[in-house]
């Protein structure tokens, strides 16, 4: 018995969403080459805007945004792998949210609304700085989906008892040598409990993307804890 | 309760609730479905413990990494002077 199973659910529910890869691939170029006119804050902006007193303001940013900062810390040091930059990520995301807070609406959901600010700023000035290449080919992935054999393909097995004797750093470094857009799903989904929902505002993306993303992270974050296990002399 | 094949619509259902309910984002209604009819197919439980048990173990591997101490009042600062 493998893992095939879920996958097969997750081609049949690709296809009868209907997702349009080719969609979300002309999307994503045009976000990355353009002006960023669809940043959480001109986007949110466009929606409702508050007005909110100056004691307000601080009420929120000390109530609602920074009970944040371990989360916003985390995901900062995850996309940079660097603390100094995760620092300076965060302390940027915190002053666009003050700048922006007649944007967002009290009551709604704080942490996303700072996540996609994160992301966001990370996306327009930390990977521009950075040499990371580690762009998504989307190519690949549109090719992989609509391929027959998904279902035979896609999955990788791996003992849970090889990933539980793993130390920490292990697991980590796989983490961290996927493609920053597979990362980041496993890291909003796993580690903080977003929503598929949630997860498609903060990386503007269809939810559909969202799932198809998060199967394939989650095979090739396999497929590099495999290769570790192996080595550590795990078979299945 | 006699066994339900791979035919039966419940076998479907369950086929497509399983990666919601591997990812936590299904309902409890969906769940409990899911609960009820599952054991008709031991693959499918099977295939759904193990990748639960993945994403437990890769999550207790993956330890939140607590803020620097001086962030917030770098923040604060930052906030106070704008």
């Amino acid at each position: 018995m493998s893992l095939t199973l879920e996958a097969d659910c997750f081609a049949k529910h690709i296809k009868q969403s209907g997702v349009n890869v080719l969609k979300a691939i002309n999307y994503r170029y045009m976000s990355e080459n353009q002006e960023p006119s669809n940043t959480a804050e001109n986007q949110e902006t466009e929606n409702t805007r508050q007005s909110y007193t100056e004691r307000e303001k601080v009420e929120i940013f000390d109530h609602e945004f920074l009970p944040q900062i371990d989360s916003m810390y985390n995901f900062a040091y995850r996309l940079t792998y660097d603390e100094d930059d995760a620092k300076d990520l965060v302390q940027e995301t915190y002053l666009k949210a003050f700048r922006f807070i007649d944007s967002f609406q009290r009551g709604t959901n704080a942490k996303a609304w700072l996540f996609r600010i994160l992301k966001n700023s990370f996306i327009n000035d930390f990977r521009k700085k950075s040499k990371e290449p580690s762009k998504v080919d989307y190519q690949e992935v549109e090719t992989y989906y609509n391929s027959e054999d998904v279902d035979a393909s896609i999955t990788t097995d791996l003992r849970v008892d090889a990933v539980q004797d793993m130390i920490g750093d292990e697991v980590s470094n796989a983490l961290n040598s996927l493609a920053v857009d597979f990362r980041t799903v496993i890291i909003l989904c796993d580690l903080e409990g977003f929503t598929y929902e949630e997860m498609a505002k903060i990386l503007d993306i269809p939810i559909g993307t969202v799932r198809s993303r998060l199967h394939r992270a989650r095979n090739l974050l396999k497929e590099k804890l495999k290769s570790y296990a192996d080595s550590m002399g795990y078979s299945d | 309760m006699e066994q339900l094949t791979k035919e039966s619509p419940h076998y479907k259902r369950c086929m497509d609730l399983l990666p919601s309910l591997i990812d936590n984002q299904a309902s409890s209604e969906d769940v409990t479905y899911f609960h009820t009819y599952v054991v008709n197919w031991p693959e499918v439980l099977d295939c759904y413990q193990k990748e639960t048990a993945f994403r437990e173990a890769i999550r207790n591997k993956l330890v939140m990494l607590p803020a620097p101490e001086d962030l917030m009042e770098h923040i604060k600062q930052s906030i106070a002077s704008v």
